[in-house]
């Protein structure tokens, strides 16, 4: 039976398979190269299921939080209502500053750096496929317009960069990923530093690396807030990335290193927003 | 009638794979352990690899590789590669395997995902100068590993069952065929 089926030897499938891995791999490295017409097959064949299981999966973690008690929704609700007072209150502040440094930005002739973006909302449809890496798949592509280097944000936080783009999803990677750096800067200082994605920091302790701080002064504590660098040539300016969790002096003397704790919460990351813009560098 | 065993066969093995791939992706991502996911590519590979030989094997573990390929940022063909061999390498021990035994499977897949855990780590985190291979080891692959192969035990009897279905038909057929 075994023989008959097909005469092909089973080292020569082998050797051609891998001939063909290999090529993809060289391919690949040379031009950037991820998959191609096969991205076709991934659009029309796995996206719809995985968002169909998505929503399956969703609707069923819905139900479970919908099994709170009676007592317990009117603590949460009193609780709310606290919460949306203080926040109405300091909304009026803020909007009374921010009318004040509109004005002056006029006086000063300033454009608008921190401009808002226009953003499109997407589901987290799929988890990457290995422990090692830290990439997601949501469910818009390039019909929504979404292209490869934009930013992804959650929860107010930077979540991640579109890596790969199909019709109808895109892959992204997140910044807790170990592969990922961005080029970064403390928001009170204005010090430039490069936050880096580190599965081992991020397993023991949810937090990722910051490194290359130049800080002679010693002005930047545990604390400060780390957002996007005006420098950066694919992350736009002043996206909040996390907090410093502790610095210390490197070996060097003349750089600083340290952990910062990023505001997305990447293990209960359902919903994202896409920056419709991707940064222009002149390159 | 030769064609039409063989289509159905890439027919009933690309769905088992398009199965398992939602399966890992989509609803075992939402069941992590210890902060991992079982491999459930790995053991399909690793499973047809030692139930049908090296050829299927190399085939399935390419198939998957890609697959994986196509939904991560990293080089293209790397993980069709690294499939490829590990369900080749599956496939050599054919020989060694009797029926209801269920330590051996167990013991290839719990290899076979060590296997990969380490290539992984070698090919993108070492290069990378990332030295501690031990807190690597202890908290991604071990728990990787023991998760996998408790998701192997049901899932076998599945794939097991398929294949002897499969078989069998196939050999009716044949035999109708000549008779």
């Amino acid at each position: 039976m075994r023989g008959s089926r097909s005469g092909i030897p089973s080292k020569f499938i082998l050797i051609i398979l891998g001939i063909i891995c290999v090529v993809f791999l060289f391919v690949s490295y040379a031009t950037g190269f991820s998959g191609g017409p096969l991205q076709i097959v991934a659009d029309y064949v796995f996206v719809p299921m995985q968002r169909g299981i998505d929503l399956i999966g969703s609707s069923v973690s819905v139900s479970s939080a919908d099994a709170k008690t009676k007592q317990e929704l009117i603590a949460e609700n009193a609780e709310l209502q606290a919460e949306v007072e203080r926040l109405t209150n300091q909304l009026t502040k803020t909007q009374l500053q921010q009318s004040e440094l509109e004005e002056l930005q006029e006086l000063f002739a300033l454009s608008q750096t921190y401009s808002e973006y226009e953003t499109t909302g997407a589901h987290v449809i799929a988890r990457g496929t290995s422990n090692w890496f830290n990439t997601f798949t949501i469910d818009k592509g390039s019909k929504d317009g979404i292209k490869v280097n934009m930013n992804v944000i959650a929860g107010g936080g930077l979540a991640g960069i579109v890596t790969d783009v199909g019709s109808n999803y895109a892959v992204v990677r997140a910044i807790i990923d170990d592969t990922n750096n961005v080029s970064a800067m403390v928001l009170s200082t204005e010090d430039q530093c490069i936050i880096s994605g580190n599965l081992q920091t991020m397993t023991e302790k949810n937090m990722i690396t910051l490194s290359k701080l130049e800080d002679p002064e010693g002005n930047v504590v545990a604390g400060d807030s780390v957002v996007t660098s005006n420098i950066s040539n694919k992350y736009l300016q002043g996206i909040l990335i996390g907090y410093i969790d502790q610095i210390e002096e490197d070996e060097n003397g003349l750089t600083k290193s340290g952990t910062i704790t990023p505001v997305v919460d990447f293990r209960h990351l359902t919903d994202v927003l896409v920056i419709l813009q991707v940064k222009e560098t002149g390159e | 009638m030769e064609m039409r065993i063989i289509i159905r066969r890439v027919i009933i093995i690309a769905l088992t794979i398009f199965a398992c791939f939602l399966l890992q992706t989509s609803v075992f991502s939402r069941m992590e352990i210890a902060g991992v996911v079982p491999n459930v590519l790995i053991i399909i590979t690793s499973g047809f690899g030692f139930l049908k030989g090296r050829r299927l094997g190399g085939v399935v573990g390419f198939s998957c590789g890609i697959l994986l390929d196509l939904f991560n940022s990293s080089l293209f063909g790397l993980y069709g590669l690294l499939f490829l061999l590990i369900g080749y390498l599956n496939g050599l021990f054919r020989k060694l395997f009797f029926g209801d035994d269920m330590k051996l499977p167990l013991l290839f897949v719990g290899i076979s995902d060590l296997l990969y855990g380490l290539f992984v780590y070698v090919s993108m985190f070492l290069r990378r100068s990332r030295m501690d291979i031990g807190f690597y080891f202890m908290n991604i692959m071990m728990p990787e590993m023991v998760y996998t192969i408790c998701v192997t035990i049901p899932l076998y009897f599945c794939l097991e069952y398929m294949i002897r279905k499969m078989d069998e038909t196939d050999s009716k057929r044949g035999n109708r065929k000549i008779g």
